[in-house]
């Protein structure tokens, strides 16, 4: 207790960690606002310059720079529906609809706000976690994995909307397009018609762009008018942001749940960011009182996957500090840094270094709670780009876009792709087709498969017979059933109104 | 257009440490330097240290470009497509060599062509128990009656080819269970659910050290873990082994393209040779906790061509372990004997003695870039001879000659 004191006060009385920390935060914000850039290309960029700088300084500004990476990432994904990073693109289907009504400065507020306070309970959770980390991570193997990603996939139904049909049909397609790729377990190619750009998948980014980015600007292109469709000029004021981030607290209970769930995903090395947007996307829908508002516009649906994705930060932080296993590929490239600077991750650190860990989780609170600062700063600017005429902002988004899908994975073949998911992205969204279903397949796809094979090695055909595995599985049924139990009781009512 | 722009500005800024060494070709020139992986981890680490102290002696500008994909296959493709001016240069996995001698799919470079500049590391191969897995030592692992479970990465990687080489030359009792990528191995050791890895030696001692696991079994190394060697009891183990071991010295390898003008490749490598002597470049590179064993040039070369030499049991082995068709086995290599007006030769491939028929219609010959009959065939002449191991009398599709 007195060593969690200690280290925040030699946090934030030192003006160089700091000056270090404010100097990290906006260099985030940028590396995550910008399309195809991320977190780990903003950590090997920067390496060259903490070469030298004392063991803490260096991994405090590295640690606050990558922390904050994903609150700059929903800047794009609200504003103009193109996601910064990859775990961002859950965003876009509430957000970008909300930018669009003229609600942008309540979205990003509620994005901040959900960013600061996820990044904050994340950490505060962890602490609190940090006798029993070594059990809870451990819990966890391929079959949990199989079925974590299959619970993730029963949301299709929940993100369907109104037509369940619609939305199994477009999610069992991003299920299908999830199998091209090498087969994890044979390497045989699967699909990619010697395309070896395709031997890996096809790119998560490049989809999300297609099914989102590509049609609403087409839309707004054949619509006119800028991508606020206010015609009252509902000018954007200080006030909607903080609007915004009274919102987080206003669902509090939503806050706190999406927090831990971002934070126990990111624990659990292997599952990765976008799995836990999504997840806590799906959990928003699901434990909604009203989901039929969701994907038009509700700021739940900012809310959830944008305190998941700050608050996955503390959690995969920790199994790189205690057992040295990096909990996401951003984490690995920072265990390599950390280990540069003289920091040696591993279960001696709970007896030596202490202070370290301490002074980190206090960084990832700090700098989480200075971005809020610095973006509030920022964000009325910003703000203002979605009453921009559309003329203007197109070519500008579209070359976002492009240059997203290119840089995501640095293959021109995924501007094709690009273009060819657009197609299919503009039909869906002519027909009122629903599109989260599809982006779910394709994440947790690749995940299912790959822990079942490794799964149905370990154990054989029985895995699931461990108790671990039950308790997952009664989950889903727990899941399906409610689906179910809710859709009877809504059309229950539908009729009663009918008559 | 921002992010070029910083990435200029980091440029200069890391231009700006070049000193007088710079060469008069190279000077004020852009180096790219093409890492087949995404940035981070291994690869990226040598490559973005090692560019920084070649700008310093080529007294070039280094760009590090990260183009991955395909199990550094879309790397070393770009690689070997790209211009051989001498300002591209790459680095990718030693895994390839399996590649190009099983001939896998999407392999379009020819590991033998390349200008090779040198390589930064060996990376010994050891089998790693886990604490979980009750079994201490080697001889706890060759004394079980039932198989335990090892992990490795996806099939066809350099992992999976390791570990099933490994288990046909010692015969060990072990399933594989491949899919476990970055650290995914080492926490299924800790739960208890996979016994063993075999992996580098530098990327599983921090596992180690830990208390997780025990090394078991070394595959060339300081001597303090039982050798392979002491442990293989069969011919064919102990080639196997040697082959492992001669992989696993070309860790870190940096080529340029084929065609790459000699003096530029001269001058690439007295730079790399530099850049690994520098004292500061080490005493980086120990901070960084990654091992420096260099080569340079010719050495590299030589040993390149020669993992890609192997005799026809082997190439069956390595192609029986990742349950790949054994395809047809090219070698590079003097022609040691010519008879009967070309009709018969012999060559070396590997170690097997091979004698082959040439036939007059089907076997295509090239003296010198030019087409020949196979009356012009002279024992001396260095060739790389492309040839069916399971036809009749080891026919020669392609023969590529020179003397």
């Amino acid at each position: 207790m007195d060593l969690m004191l200690s280290s925040f006060l030699t946090v934030v009385t030192s003006p160089s960690l700091m000056g270090l920390m404010l100097l990290a935060v906006p260099i985030g914000l940028f590396f995550g606002a910008i399309p195809g850039l991320g977190g780990k290309l903003g950590v090997v960029l920067l390496i060259p310059f903490v070469f030298g700088m004392e063991p803490i300084a260096g991994a405090v500004f590295l640690l606050a720079m990558h922390a904050v990476v994903h609150t700059g990432g929903s800047i794009p994904s609200i504003l103009f529906g193109v996601p910064g990073t990859g775990p961002d693109a859950a965003t876009i289907v509430d957000g970008f609809p909300m930018a669009k009504r003229g609600e942008a400065g309540r979205a990003l507020g509620a994005s901040l706000g959900a960013s600061g306070v996820g990044g904050v309970i994340g950490a505060i959770f962890l602490a609190a976690m940090l006798p029993i980390l070594r059990p809870v991570v451990l819990a966890f193997s391929p079959a949990e994995f199989f079925l974590l990603a299959l619970f993730g996939i029963t949301f299709i139904a929940t993100l369907s909307g109104a037509s369940l049909r619609k939305g199994l049909l477009v999610g069992m397609f991003g299920l299908m397009l999830s199998f091209v790729a090498l087969d994890p377990h044979t390497g045989t190619q699967r699909y990619t018609y010697d395309m070896l750009f395709l031997w890996d998948g096809v790119d998560v980014i490049t989809a999300v762009l297609g099914l989102f980015a590509i049609p609403e600007m087409i839309g707004l292109g054949a619509r006119g008018g800028s991508i606020a469709q206010t015609t009252t000029v509902a000018r954007y004021s200080i006030a909607q942001v903080l609007d915004g981030i009274i919102d987080v607290f206003r669902h509090f209970g939503l806050t706190l749940r999406t927090s831990v769930i971002g934070a126990v995903i990111g624990m659990i090395p292997g599952l990765g960011g976008d799995a836990a947007s999504w997840i806590c996307y799906g959990h928003a829908v699901q434990s909604s009182k009203t989901p039929e508002r969701f994907g038009q516009g509700a700021v739940e649906g900012v809310i959830a996957p944008e305190t998941a994705n700050n608050s996955k930060e503390g959690g995969s932080l920790l199994p790189t500090l205690f057992f040295g296993v990096p909990g996401s590929s951003g984490m690995a490239i920072l265990l390599g840094a950390f280990i540069m600077l003289g920091i040696r991750p591993g279960p001696a650190m709970a007896l030596t270094g202490m202070e370290t860990v301490w002074i980190l989780i206090w960084t990832l609170c700090v700098s989480n709670l200075l971005a809020v600062v610095v973006f509030l700063a920022m964000a009325p600017a910003f703000g203002m780009l979605v009453y921009v005429r559309g003329a203007l902002i197109i070519p500008f988004v579209v070359t976002l876009s492009f240059l997203g899908a290119f840089l995501s994975h640095g293959a021109w073949e995924n501007i094709v792709l690009l273009c060819v998911l657009g197609v299919f992205g503009v039909f869906l969204r002519k027909h009122r087709w629903p599109r989260p279903p599809f982006i779910i397949g394709l994440v947790l796809g690749p995940i299912a498969e790959d822990s079942l094979h490794k799964a149905m090695g370990i154990w054989g055909p029985t895995f699931f017979l461990r108790p671990q595995s039950l308790a997952m599985i009664a989950l889903i049924v727990g899941s399906i059933g409610y689906y179910f139990w809710r859709r009877k009781r809504q059309a229950a009512i539908e009729v009663q109104y009918d008559v | 257009m921002k992010t070029l722009l910083k990435l200029t500005v980091l440029g200069l800024v890391l231009g700006l440490s070049t000193t007088a060494h710079a060469s008069e070709f190279y000077k004020g020139k852009t180096v790219t330097y093409i890492v087949a992986t995404s940035p981070g981890g291994g690869y990226d680490t040598y490559a973005r240290l090692i560019g920084r102290y070649l700008e310093k002696h080529l007294g070039a500008r280094v760009l590090i470009k990260n183009i991955p994909g395909a199990g550094h296959i879309v790397g070393a493709n770009t690689l070997a497509a790209s211009k051989p001016d001498g300002l591209t240069i790459g680095t990718f996995n030693t895994g390839l060599i399996y590649a190009q001698i099983l001939k896998r799919e999407g392999v379009q470079f020819d590991l033998r062509e390349f200008a090779w500049i040198g390589k930064a590391a060996a990376d010994p191969r050891t089998l790693v128990l886990g604490t979980e897995s009750g079994l201490r030592t080697y001889d706890d692992l060759a004394a079980l009656a039932k198989p335990v479970k090892f992990a490795t990465s996806g099939v066809g990687s350099a992992s999976y080819t390791d570990t099933q080489l490994l288990r046909s030359a010692l015969d060990l009792n072990i399933e594989v269970v491949p899919g476990f990528n970055g650290n995914e191995g080492e926490l299924a050791m800790m739960r208890g659910e996979i016994a063993g890895q075999v992996g580098s030696t530098s990327s599983l001692k921090s596992f180690v050290d830990n208390g997780y696991g025990t090394f078991a079994l070394a595959l060339g190394g300081d001597g303090s873990v039982p050798e392979a060697n002491s442990k293989v009891k069969t011919e064919k183990g102990r080639a196997i082994i040697s082959l492992v071991e001669a992989m696993a010295l070309l860790g870190r390898l940096t080529a340029a393209p084929a065609g790459t003008p000699t003096d530029r490749v001269a001058e690439l490598r007295a730079a790399y040779q530099a850049a690994l002597t520098d004292a500061d470049l080490l005493a980086d590179a120990k901070k960084l906790d990654i091992p420096i064993e260099p080569a340079y040039g010719d050495t590299v070369a030589k040993l390149v061509g020669d993992a890609l030499n192997q005799s026809p049991e082997t190439v069956a082995i390595i192609a029986g372990a990742v349950n790949a068709e054994a395809r047809d086995i090219t070698v590079k290599t003097p022609l040691e004997a010519v008879d009967d007006g070309g009709k018969v030769i012999r060559f070396k491939s590997g170690d097997a003695e091979i004698e082959a028929k040439v036939s007059g219609s089907r076997t295509a010959i090239t003296i010198d870039g030019t087409q020949a009959d196979r009356k012009l065939l002279k024992p001396g002449m260095i060739c790389e001879i492309t040839y069916d191991p399971q036809s009749d009398k080891n026919e020669p599709k392609t023969m590529a000659c020179k003397g």
